[in-house]
């Protein structure tokens, strides 16, 4: 379990979430922060602290942002080519 | 087998042997919950006025055992008042000990220093050695490597520094606790539930408490609201906010979970398995997430054949719904086997786990919280603000941060006279409130809002118009750390 930063972030990256984080789990990619799972304690500070509500518990993404739960998780296998291909491949996807 | 059984490897042989579909979460429409109350008939019943008896009359009343509550009692006691705690739990410690978060966060400051200390530290120090497992205190600070690496894995390292955050034996808290504030002779009171405010206009002059006596009232020059969701002042119609949009408080999602723990693990097989072999860890937890919807991790306890599960966190629930509660207590049990079922098949260490406890008391993380004279905000740690009425100081999430001065005025309602706040519905934003709620922060502003009780109650002063010097000066005397006067920032 762990909390997902969602696609809010996008053109955001404001931040205040890497600051408060207790274990530097927050990572910055070219165009969004991505939280690593793996390295997440679920401590929760981050939520709230984002201006843009991007951040969820991951029982609590939305249905249309849970593609964001492998982006984020992409970091600790591929670091930041990793989430941004896969952020990439999203976001055509979507398109 | 039937129902979600499908799912599992074909090879992977479930001890729960024909049952595991009741097991398998994160299919939560396909199993049983509680049928939906019928509906009543009538909308309300009219009680009859009545007179209740007044079980006693004290100087401070200390609603709520827990950490906030713990410390207030003594806080208060030390300071020559008579003290009366109610608990509705049969043992005090609240959140740190039935509610299993025995994993005391941070007290130290990121060079080391502890910022909170006072009744918290004592209680620790109180502990058996072998009730308490953390680094001592000639590693707080360390960033030594070898002992980050250590310590990280045991939740006392983060953002590469070792922390006081030690891990301890929720059994030996509650016997330290209670033991210590009768010692001291503060009345305690268990398995008594506090249903209803005493107020005399904008005045709390006590509560009233259901327990198998029935309906009883305890009158008080002043009382402590430790409920952690802010009861008795909601109940004397205080103001107070949420984080709902409605609640004015921006839609932040507050997990709830029973946390639970398992003995007869190999801890340190398991770590050399998670650091030995990363690939592997990766495909288990892949594995586990697709299995169970997602997979939470263990921590170890305060031995090595302990671990604890600090969620898996539900999220949309209320803490203060008691139809959500149930249905959690229930989501959370289903979890917690599903997890026993994947680790003991899965996880090296894990094979002969056990249930130990799910824990007796929710993790419910906030609920309300108190409309204060100054609520504590992100903007004034952010800009290192240092309160003139600082009642103690919290360490910051990461060293981009300053230490955090709490000031008075966050424990102090709106309105409402005879009623200081303690614990984690002090006032606060909601960024603030995701670590003044962690185990320390609540003994810090427990003992706080205790010493002030006392204060007025001795004085007969409005809490709201202490001596606020006298007050810091009180709590310096027990060992709480404050900054200098010199140092504070005006209002």
């Amino acid at each position: 379990m762990t909390y997902v930063i969602t696609d809010a972030c996008i053109g955001t990256t404001d931040r205040s979430c890497q600051d408060v984080c207790p274990v530097d789990c927050i990572h910055e990619t070219d165009r969004m922060l991505v939280i690593d799972p793996e390295e997440c304690i679920d401590c929760g500070y981050c939520e709230p602290s984002c201006p843009v509500s991007a951040i969820y518990p991951a029982d609590a993404v939305p249905g249309d942002q849970r593609p964001f739960v492998a982006i984020n998780a992409a970091w600790p296998v591929g670091g930041r080519d990793e989430v941004e291909g896969l952020l990439a491949d999203h976001l055509e996807a979507s398109s | 087998m039937e129902g979600n059984g499908a799912q599992r490897e074909p090879d992977a042989e479930s001890w729960f042997t024909g049952r595991d579909s009741w097991f398998t979460a994160g299919q939560a429409g396909d199993r049983p919950t509680s049928p939906l109350p019928s509906p009543a008939s009538i909308a309300t019943i009219h009680e009859p006025a009545r007179d209740t008896p007044v079980h006693e009359e004290t100087d401070v009343l200390v609603v709520g055992g827990g950490p906030a509550g713990t410390a207030a009692a003594l806080a208060a006691r030390r300071m020559g008042q008579r003290v009366t705690v109610v608990e509705r739990y049969g043992d005090l410690g609240g959140l740190s000990a039935g509610g299993l978060v025995i994993w005391i966060d941070r007290m130290t400051d990121w060079e080391g220093n502890q910022v909170i200390r006072g009744v918290g530290s004592e209680l620790l120090e109180r502990l058996p050695k072998d009730a308490v497992a953390g680094p001592g205190p000639e590693l707080w600070g360390s960033t030594d490597p070898d002992e980050v690496a250590y310590w990280r894995e045991r939740l006392s390292a983060f953002r590469d520094t070792v922390c006081r955050s030690p891990m301890i034996d929720p059994e030996w808290l509650k016997i330290v606790s209670h033991e210590l504030l009768v010692s001291e002779g503060v009345r305690v009171l268990l398995h008594s539930w506090v249903v209803a405010a005493i107020t005399d206009g904008d005045a709390v002059r006590g509560a009233i408490f259901e327990s198998k006596e029935g309906r009883r009232a305890i009158l008080a020059k002043v009382v402590v609201d430790a409920t952690g969701d802010l009861d008795v002042i909601a109940q004397a119609g205080g103001a107070y906010v949420t984080d709902t949009e409605e609640g004015g408080g921006g839609n932040v999602q507050h997990c709830i979970n029973t946390a639970f723990m398992w003995a007869g693990v190999d801890f340190g097989r398991w770590l050399e398995f998670k650091q030995g072999d990363p690939e592997g860890h990766r495909a288990f937890t892949k594995r586990g997430g697709e299995l169970l919807g997602y997979l939470e991790s263990p921590y170890v306890g305060w031995r090595d054949d302990v671990v604890v599960f600090m969620g898996p966190r539900l999220a949309g629930y209320s803490g203060v719904d008691v139809e959500h509660l149930s249905a959690v207590e229930l989501e959370s049990r289903r979890r917690m086997v599903a997890h026993l079922d994947f680790f003991r098949r899965n996880a090296p260490g894990f094979e002969r786990a056990w249930i130990m406890l799910a824990a007796p008391q929710m993790g419910v993380r906030m609920t309300r919280r108190l409309a204060g004279l100054r609520p504590l905000t992100k903007d004034d740690w952010r800009a290192g603000v240092r309160h003139d009425d600082e009642i103690g100081v919290s360490p910051s999430p990461s060293q981009r941060i300053a230490t955090i001065s709490v000031p008075y005025r966050a424990l102090v309602p709106e309105r409402l006279d005879g009623v200081l706040a303690g614990g984690r519905h002090v006032a606060s934003d909601a960024p603030t409130q995701s670590f003044m709620r962690e185990i320390p922060q609540c003994w810090m502003t427990g003992q706080a809002a205790g010493a002030a009780a006392a204060l007025a109650a001795g004085t007969g002063a409005s809490p709201r118009a202490l001596d606020v010097a006298e007050l810091r000066c009180q709590l310096r005397a027990q060992d709480v750390f404050l900054h200098d006067t010199g140092v504070l920032a005006g209002r």
